[in-house]
Protein backbone atom coordinates (compact mmCIF):
# COMPACT_ATOMS: atom_id res chain seq x y z
CA UNK A 1 0.00 0.00 0.00
CA UNK A 2 3.18 2.60 1.08
CA UNK A 3 5.93 2.46 -1.09
CA UNK A 4 9.23 2.09 1.06
CA UNK A 5 10.53 5.78 0.52
CA UNK A 6 6.97 6.95 1.63
CA UNK A 7 7.36 4.92 5.15
CA UNK A 8 10.99 6.42 5.85
CA UNK A 9 10.12 9.98 5.09
CA UNK A 10 7.40 9.64 7.45
CA UNK A 11 9.21 8.00 9.46
CA UNK A 12 11.58 10.93 9.54
CA UNK A 13 9.20 13.27 10.01
CA UNK A 14 7.77 11.89 13.45
CA UNK A 15 11.34 11.12 14.33
CA UNK A 16 12.31 15.04 13.73
CA UNK A 17 8.77 16.02 15.68
CA UNK A 18 9.71 13.79 19.10
CA UNK A 19 12.80 14.99 18.93
CA UNK A 20 12.22 18.76 18.69
CA UNK A 21 9.21 17.77 21.28
CA UNK A 22 11.81 16.15 23.87
CA UNK A 23 14.30 19.14 23.32
CA UNK A 24 10.95 21.80 23.88
CA UNK A 25 10.71 20.03 27.11
CA UNK A 26 13.90 19.47 28.61
CA UNK A 27 15.11 22.90 27.62
CA UNK A 28 12.65 24.44 29.59
CA UNK A 29 14.12 22.69 32.75
CA UNK A 30 18.07 22.22 32.47
CA UNK A 31 19.00 21.13 35.74
CA UNK A 32 17.16 18.07 36.23
CA UNK A 33 18.86 16.06 38.41
CA UNK A 34 19.14 12.30 35.97
CA UNK A 35 20.73 8.86 37.12
CA UNK A 36 22.35 8.83 34.12
CA UNK A 37 24.17 12.36 34.52
CA UNK A 38 25.20 11.16 38.22
CA UNK A 39 26.79 7.84 36.76
CA UNK A 40 28.49 9.42 33.89
CA UNK A 41 30.26 12.20 36.89
CA UNK A 42 30.77 9.61 38.56
CA UNK A 43 32.69 7.44 35.92
CA UNK A 44 34.56 10.18 33.88
CA UNK A 45 34.97 13.07 36.76
CA UNK A 46 38.09 10.62 38.16
CA UNK A 47 39.77 10.97 34.83
CA UNK A 48 38.71 14.78 34.63
CA UNK A 49 40.49 15.31 38.25
CA UNK A 50 43.69 13.03 36.99
CA UNK A 51 44.07 14.95 34.11
CA UNK A 52 43.71 18.44 35.75
CA UNK A 53 46.25 17.21 38.43
CA UNK A 54 48.57 16.33 36.02
CA UNK A 55 48.64 19.61 33.54
CA UNK A 56 48.74 21.42 37.61
CA UNK A 57 51.94 19.16 38.66
CA UNK A 58 53.52 20.14 35.28
CA UNK A 59 52.52 23.66 35.47
CA UNK A 60 53.68 23.53 39.37
CA UNK A 61 57.22 22.45 38.09
CA UNK A 62 57.49 24.40 35.23
CA UNK A 63 56.40 27.72 37.24
CA UNK A 64 58.52 26.86 40.86
CA UNK A 65 62.06 25.52 38.81
CA UNK A 66 62.33 27.12 35.28
CA UNK A 67 59.97 30.07 35.13
CA UNK A 68 62.39 32.30 38.43
CA UNK A 69 63.58 34.80 35.95
CA UNK A 70 60.99 37.43 36.84
CA UNK A 71 60.78 36.20 40.64
CA UNK A 72 62.99 38.71 42.11
CA UNK A 73 61.11 41.99 40.65
CA UNK A 74 57.59 39.81 41.94
CA UNK A 75 59.03 39.43 45.04
CA UNK A 76 59.70 43.14 45.65
CA UNK A 77 56.30 44.43 44.62
CA UNK A 78 54.91 41.67 46.60
CA UNK A 79 56.87 43.15 49.56
CA UNK A 80 54.57 46.43 48.27
CA UNK A 81 51.63 45.50 47.98
CA UNK A 82 51.66 43.51 51.39
CA UNK A 83 52.62 47.04 52.83
CA UNK A 84 49.50 48.43 51.10
CA UNK A 85 47.41 45.42 52.36
CA UNK A 86 48.86 45.70 55.61
CA UNK A 87 47.50 49.29 56.36
CA UNK A 88 44.41 48.58 54.51
CA UNK A 89 43.79 46.06 57.16
CA UNK A 90 44.10 48.44 59.94
CA UNK A 91 41.70 50.47 58.45
CA UNK A 92 39.18 47.45 58.05
CA UNK A 93 39.83 46.67 61.65
CA UNK A 94 39.29 49.93 62.75
CA UNK A 95 35.91 49.56 60.65
CA UNK A 96 35.14 46.63 62.07
CA UNK A 97 35.45 47.75 65.39
CA UNK A 98 33.35 50.74 64.33
CA UNK A 99 30.72 48.39 62.83
CA UNK A 100 30.38 46.33 65.81
CA UNK A 101 29.71 49.10 67.87
CA UNK A 102 27.14 50.50 65.52
CA UNK A 103 25.27 47.07 65.45
CA UNK A 104 25.31 46.50 69.04
CA UNK A 105 23.74 49.90 68.96
CA UNK A 106 20.88 48.88 66.95
CA UNK A 107 20.83 45.43 67.74
CA UNK A 108 21.25 43.73 64.47
CA UNK A 109 21.41 39.81 64.83
CA UNK A 110 25.17 39.08 64.46
CA UNK A 111 25.20 36.99 60.79
CA UNK A 112 26.22 33.49 61.22
CA UNK A 113 29.62 32.24 60.35
CA UNK A 114 28.77 30.28 56.81
CA UNK A 115 30.10 26.76 56.06
CA UNK A 116 31.76 26.24 53.25
CA UNK A 117 33.51 23.66 51.19
CA UNK A 118 36.25 24.99 49.11
CA UNK A 119 36.20 22.42 45.54
CA UNK A 120 38.38 22.63 42.99
CA UNK A 121 37.48 22.74 39.17
CA UNK A 122 38.57 19.75 37.07
CA UNK A 123 36.09 19.84 34.12
CA UNK A 124 34.06 22.24 31.86
CA UNK A 125 31.21 21.65 29.34
CA UNK A 126 33.10 21.49 25.76
CA UNK A 127 30.52 24.18 23.91
CA UNK A 128 31.38 27.53 23.88
CA UNK A 129 27.75 28.01 24.34
CA UNK A 130 27.06 26.37 27.79
CA UNK A 131 28.72 27.81 30.62
CA UNK A 132 28.91 24.67 33.19
CA UNK A 133 32.00 23.45 35.33
CA UNK A 134 32.65 19.98 37.44
CA UNK A 135 34.19 20.31 40.81
CA UNK A 136 35.60 17.64 42.72
CA UNK A 137 33.22 17.64 45.68
CA UNK A 138 29.98 16.28 46.10
CA UNK A 139 27.18 14.62 47.96
CA UNK A 140 29.82 12.65 50.32
CA UNK A 141 30.91 16.25 51.34
CA UNK A 142 27.19 17.73 51.69
CA UNK A 143 27.23 19.14 48.59
CA UNK A 144 23.38 19.30 47.16
CA UNK A 145 21.52 20.63 44.46
CA UNK A 146 20.80 24.22 44.50
CA UNK A 147 23.53 25.55 46.48
CA UNK A 148 25.84 28.67 45.59
CA UNK A 149 29.10 28.56 44.57
CA UNK A 150 31.26 31.49 45.34
CA UNK A 151 35.05 32.65 45.05
CA UNK A 152 36.42 35.37 46.74
CA UNK A 153 36.34 37.22 44.43
CA UNK A 154 32.07 37.01 44.31
CA UNK A 155 29.33 34.60 43.14
CA UNK A 156 30.31 31.74 40.45
CA UNK A 157 27.08 29.62 40.00
CA UNK A 158 25.01 27.31 41.56
CA UNK A 159 24.90 23.71 41.86
CA UNK A 160 22.95 21.65 39.53
CA UNK A 161 23.68 18.07 40.19
CA UNK A 162 25.72 16.26 42.15
CA UNK A 163 27.26 12.40 42.53
CA UNK A 164 28.72 10.98 45.33
CA UNK A 165 32.49 13.20 44.68
CA UNK A 166 31.58 15.14 41.88
CA UNK A 167 29.19 18.04 41.12
CA UNK A 168 27.92 20.02 38.46
CA UNK A 169 27.88 24.10 38.64
CA UNK A 170 25.39 25.89 35.83
CA UNK A 171 28.03 29.52 35.68
CA UNK A 172 26.34 32.58 35.64
CA UNK A 173 27.22 33.20 32.69
CA UNK A 174 25.09 30.87 31.04
CA UNK A 175 21.78 31.65 29.54
CA UNK A 176 19.61 29.82 31.90
CA UNK A 177 21.06 31.41 35.04
CA UNK A 178 19.50 34.09 37.22
CA UNK A 179 20.47 36.04 40.29
CA UNK A 180 18.65 38.00 42.10
CA UNK A 181 20.67 41.26 42.32
CA UNK A 182 21.31 44.98 43.65
CA UNK A 183 23.41 48.13 43.18
CA UNK A 184 25.06 48.52 46.02
CA UNK A 185 24.96 52.43 45.88
CA UNK A 186 21.77 53.38 44.62
CA UNK A 187 19.43 49.85 45.93
CA UNK A 188 17.96 49.30 42.87
CA UNK A 189 16.82 45.62 42.02
CA UNK A 190 16.93 43.71 39.25
CA UNK A 191 18.02 39.86 37.60
CA UNK A 192 21.41 39.33 36.58
CA UNK A 193 21.33 36.95 33.56
CA UNK A 194 24.11 35.53 31.79
CA UNK A 195 25.03 35.98 27.97
CA UNK A 196 27.36 33.36 27.24
CA UNK A 197 30.31 35.64 27.36
CA UNK A 198 32.26 37.04 29.48
CA UNK A 199 29.95 40.01 30.40
CA UNK A 200 26.67 39.82 32.04
CA UNK A 201 23.18 41.53 31.78
CA UNK A 202 20.63 43.13 34.47
CA UNK A 203 17.17 42.74 33.47
CA UNK A 204 14.46 44.20 34.70
CA UNK A 205 15.93 47.89 36.12
CA UNK A 206 13.51 50.73 35.81
CA UNK A 207 14.30 53.46 33.86
CA UNK A 208 14.54 55.71 36.60
CA UNK A 209 16.60 54.34 38.88
CA UNK A 210 19.93 56.28 37.98
CA UNK A 211 22.70 53.34 37.71
CA UNK A 212 25.88 54.53 35.83
CA UNK A 213 29.20 52.80 34.74
CA UNK A 214 31.50 51.17 37.91
CA UNK A 215 28.63 50.82 40.22
CA UNK A 216 28.76 47.71 42.09
CA UNK A 217 26.28 44.93 41.60
CA UNK A 218 25.77 42.90 44.86
CA UNK A 219 23.12 40.04 45.47
CA UNK A 220 19.96 40.81 47.12
CA UNK A 221 19.55 37.45 48.83
CA UNK A 222 15.65 37.44 47.28
CA UNK A 223 16.16 34.44 45.39
CA UNK A 224 16.56 32.21 48.39
CA UNK A 225 19.51 30.78 46.87
CA UNK A 226 22.35 33.72 47.00
CA UNK A 227 23.12 35.06 50.31
CA UNK A 228 22.85 39.09 50.73
CA UNK A 229 25.69 41.33 50.25
CA UNK A 230 28.03 38.72 47.59
CA UNK A 231 29.48 40.74 44.55
CA UNK A 232 28.11 39.80 41.29
CA UNK A 233 30.04 42.39 39.04
CA UNK A 234 30.53 46.16 38.10
CA UNK A 235 28.31 48.06 35.58
CA UNK A 236 30.50 48.29 32.22
CA UNK A 237 27.54 49.61 30.61
CA UNK A 238 24.41 51.23 30.49
CA UNK A 239 21.82 51.68 27.67
CA UNK A 240 18.43 53.46 28.45
CA UNK A 241 15.97 53.47 25.94
CA UNK A 242 13.97 56.26 24.49
CA UNK A 243 10.76 53.55 25.05
CA UNK A 244 9.99 51.29 27.74
CA UNK A 245 9.83 51.05 31.47
CA UNK A 246 12.98 49.32 31.77
CA UNK A 247 16.91 50.03 31.21
CA UNK A 248 19.58 47.65 29.73
CA UNK A 249 22.39 47.40 32.01
CA UNK A 250 25.44 45.45 31.18
CA UNK A 251 27.90 43.66 33.54
CA UNK A 252 31.42 42.92 33.85
CA UNK A 253 31.67 39.80 36.77
CA UNK A 254 34.25 39.77 39.36
CA UNK A 255 35.26 36.33 38.50
CA UNK A 256 37.18 35.64 36.51
CA UNK A 257 35.49 32.41 34.74
CA UNK A 258 38.44 31.47 32.00
CA UNK A 259 40.75 31.26 35.18
CA UNK A 260 38.56 29.51 37.49
CA UNK A 261 40.27 26.45 39.36
CA UNK A 262 38.82 26.55 43.01
CA UNK A 263 35.35 27.67 44.49
CA UNK A 264 33.65 27.36 47.50
CA UNK A 265 30.46 26.06 48.25
CA UNK A 266 28.16 27.86 50.89
CA UNK A 267 26.69 24.49 52.50
CA UNK A 268 24.89 25.95 54.81
CA UNK A 269 23.73 29.29 53.26
CA UNK A 270 19.86 28.98 52.56
CA UNK A 271 17.57 26.55 52.17
CA UNK A 272 18.47 24.15 49.01
CA UNK A 273 15.99 25.85 45.91
CA UNK A 274 13.37 23.42 44.93
CA UNK A 275 13.97 23.09 41.19
CA UNK A 276 10.23 22.97 39.99
CA UNK A 277 8.73 21.69 36.43
CA UNK A 278 7.14 24.38 34.81
CA UNK B 1 38.19 -5.10 20.55
CA UNK B 2 37.04 -2.54 18.42
CA UNK B 3 34.54 -1.21 21.31
CA UNK B 4 37.26 -1.10 23.76
CA UNK B 5 39.33 1.22 21.59
CA UNK B 6 36.07 3.13 20.93
CA UNK B 7 35.23 3.07 24.52
CA UNK B 8 38.95 4.10 25.66
CA UNK B 9 39.00 6.72 22.55
CA UNK B 10 35.62 8.41 24.32
CA UNK B 11 36.75 8.29 27.44
CA UNK B 12 39.90 10.28 26.02
CA UNK B 13 38.29 12.57 24.34
CA UNK B 14 35.59 13.42 27.04
CA UNK B 15 38.73 14.20 29.46
CA UNK B 16 40.44 16.25 26.67
CA UNK B 17 37.81 18.69 25.53
CA UNK B 18 36.68 19.19 29.35
CA UNK B 19 39.94 19.55 30.86
CA UNK B 20 42.16 21.13 28.81
CA UNK B 21 40.60 24.37 27.69
CA UNK B 22 40.65 24.86 31.38
CA UNK B 23 44.28 25.54 31.77
CA UNK B 24 45.28 26.41 27.89
CA UNK B 25 43.35 29.24 26.63
CA UNK B 26 44.12 28.64 23.20
CA UNK B 27 42.05 25.02 22.99
CA UNK B 28 39.11 27.61 24.37
CA UNK B 29 37.49 27.89 20.96
CA UNK B 30 38.10 24.19 20.04
CA UNK B 31 34.96 22.13 18.32
CA UNK B 32 33.27 19.34 19.34
CA UNK B 33 35.85 16.20 18.78
CA UNK B 34 33.01 13.77 18.45
CA UNK B 35 31.85 15.18 15.54
CA UNK B 36 34.86 13.45 14.20
CA UNK B 37 34.52 9.91 15.57
CA UNK B 38 30.77 10.22 14.37
CA UNK B 39 32.02 11.07 11.05
CA UNK B 40 34.54 8.47 11.13
CA UNK B 41 31.92 5.98 12.20
CA UNK B 42 29.65 6.66 9.56
CA UNK B 43 32.02 7.20 6.98
CA UNK B 44 34.52 3.73 7.37
CA UNK B 45 32.47 1.59 9.93
CA UNK B 46 29.43 -0.38 9.72
CA UNK B 47 26.00 0.74 11.31
CA UNK B 48 25.95 -2.33 13.35
CA UNK B 49 29.09 -1.24 14.76
CA UNK B 50 29.05 2.83 14.55
CA UNK B 51 25.47 3.41 15.71
CA UNK B 52 25.49 2.07 19.56
CA UNK B 53 28.29 4.21 20.06
CA UNK B 54 26.62 7.27 18.73
CA UNK B 55 23.64 6.93 20.95
CA UNK B 56 26.05 6.36 23.74
CA UNK B 57 28.23 9.30 23.02
CA UNK B 58 25.35 11.35 22.63
CA UNK B 59 23.94 10.46 26.04
CA UNK B 60 27.67 10.80 27.61
CA UNK B 61 28.32 14.03 26.47
CA UNK B 62 24.37 14.98 27.23
CA UNK B 63 25.20 13.36 30.66
CA UNK B 64 28.46 15.75 31.47
CA UNK B 65 27.16 18.83 29.65
CA UNK B 66 24.65 21.39 31.30
CA UNK B 67 22.52 21.94 28.29
CA UNK B 68 19.55 20.68 27.75
CA UNK B 69 19.26 16.80 27.54
CA UNK B 70 19.18 15.15 24.42
CA UNK B 71 21.12 18.01 22.78
CA UNK B 72 24.37 16.37 22.19
CA UNK B 73 22.50 13.11 21.43
CA UNK B 74 20.49 15.41 18.39
CA UNK B 75 23.13 16.93 16.96
CA UNK B 76 25.50 13.40 16.60
CA UNK B 77 22.02 11.00 15.49
CA UNK B 78 21.36 13.47 13.00
CA UNK B 79 24.55 14.20 11.83
CA UNK B 80 25.41 10.36 12.05
CA UNK B 81 22.03 9.66 9.59
CA UNK B 82 23.05 12.37 6.81
CA UNK B 83 26.62 10.63 6.89
CA UNK B 84 24.69 7.17 6.36
CA UNK B 85 22.14 9.44 3.46
CA UNK B 86 25.83 10.82 2.12
CA UNK B 87 27.61 7.54 1.64
CA UNK B 88 24.91 6.32 -0.64
CA UNK B 89 25.95 8.64 -3.81
CA UNK B 90 29.67 10.27 -2.87
CA UNK B 91 32.93 7.84 -2.93
CA UNK B 92 33.94 7.04 0.56
CA UNK B 93 38.02 6.58 -0.57
CA UNK B 94 37.55 10.23 -1.73
CA UNK B 95 39.71 12.07 1.25
CA UNK B 96 39.78 15.68 -1.02
CA UNK B 97 36.00 15.94 0.74
CA UNK B 98 36.53 15.54 4.49
CA UNK B 99 37.59 18.91 5.32
CA UNK B 100 33.68 19.63 3.77
CA UNK B 101 32.18 17.07 5.55
CA UNK B 102 33.92 18.30 8.64
CA UNK B 103 33.18 21.78 8.37
CA UNK B 104 29.80 20.78 7.47
CA UNK B 105 29.18 18.99 10.56
CA UNK B 106 30.56 22.06 13.07
CA UNK B 107 28.31 24.51 11.46
CA UNK B 108 25.30 22.00 11.93
CA UNK B 109 25.86 21.19 15.41
CA UNK B 110 26.03 24.66 15.78
CA UNK B 111 22.56 25.73 13.94
CA UNK B 112 20.97 22.52 16.42
CA UNK B 113 22.86 24.07 19.51
CA UNK B 114 21.80 27.86 19.00
CA UNK B 115 18.80 26.87 16.88
CA UNK B 116 18.06 25.15 20.44
CA UNK B 117 19.11 27.84 22.59
CA UNK B 118 17.53 30.41 21.07
CA UNK B 119 13.79 28.68 20.58
CA UNK B 120 13.43 26.88 23.47
CA UNK B 121 15.63 28.22 26.41
CA UNK B 122 12.85 31.23 27.72
CA UNK B 123 14.00 34.55 27.16
CA UNK B 124 17.41 33.16 25.18
CA UNK B 125 19.23 35.60 23.18
CA UNK B 126 21.83 34.68 20.16
CA UNK B 127 25.26 34.71 21.84
CA UNK B 128 27.64 37.95 21.17
CA UNK B 129 30.39 36.08 20.37
CA UNK B 130 28.10 33.81 17.68
CA UNK B 131 30.71 34.82 14.81
CA UNK B 132 33.63 34.79 16.56
CA UNK B 133 33.12 31.08 18.07
CA UNK B 134 31.87 29.67 15.17
CA UNK B 135 34.75 30.72 13.20
CA UNK B 136 37.31 29.49 15.42
CA UNK B 137 35.48 26.16 15.36
CA UNK B 138 36.05 26.41 11.54
CA UNK B 139 39.26 27.07 11.50
CA UNK B 140 40.60 24.64 14.22
CA UNK B 141 38.38 21.94 12.38
CA UNK B 142 39.91 22.74 8.65
CA UNK B 143 43.43 22.28 9.75
CA UNK B 144 42.61 19.47 12.15
CA UNK B 145 39.69 17.53 11.77
CA UNK B 146 40.77 15.29 8.54
CA UNK B 147 44.20 14.63 9.71
CA UNK B 148 42.65 12.90 13.23
CA UNK B 149 39.98 10.96 10.88
CA UNK B 150 42.74 9.73 8.57
CA UNK B 151 44.88 9.04 11.36
CA UNK B 152 42.51 7.23 13.56
CA UNK B 153 41.24 5.16 10.62
CA UNK B 154 44.85 4.07 9.80
CA UNK B 155 45.86 2.97 13.49
CA UNK B 156 42.09 1.79 13.59
CA UNK B 157 43.32 -0.31 10.78
CA UNK B 158 46.26 -1.44 11.75
CA UNK B 159 45.04 -2.43 15.46
CA UNK B 160 42.90 -5.08 13.36
CA UNK B 161 45.51 -6.60 11.01
CA UNK B 162 47.66 -7.05 14.30
CA UNK B 163 44.96 -8.76 16.25
CA UNK B 164 43.98 -10.99 13.31
CA UNK B 165 47.58 -12.21 13.97
CA UNK B 166 46.80 -13.78 17.06
CA UNK B 167 43.67 -15.78 15.17
CA UNK B 168 44.08 -19.47 14.69
CA UNK B 169 43.71 -19.38 11.07
CA UNK B 170 46.83 -16.98 10.56
CA UNK B 171 49.44 -18.55 12.88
Amino acid sequence: MFSKKMIMIVGAIILIAVNIIILSVNSQDRTPSTRIGQVALFLVSPFQEFASNGIHFVRNIWRNYFDLVGVSQENDSLIKALKIANEKNNSLKELELSHARLQSLLEFKPDLKRQVTVAAVVGKDPSPWLKTVVIDKGTDEGIQRGMPVVTPDGIAGLITDASSSYAKVLLITDQNSAVDALTQSTRSRGIVKGESSDKLRLDYVLRRHDITEGDIIISSGLDGVFPKGLRVGYVHEVIKPNSGIFQKVFIIPYVDFEKLEEVLVIIDSLEPVKFSKP
Amino acid sequence: MTYFLYTVVCLLVVVFQTTLPMHFAMFGGMYDLFLLFVIYLGFYRTIREGFPFVIFFGLAMDALSGGPFGLYLTSYFWLYLSILGMIGFMRVGNNMILPLVVVGSILFQNIIFLGTMTLFVPEAKIPVFLYRNVLTQVLWSVITGPILILLFHRAHVVLEKWLKTFQPEYR
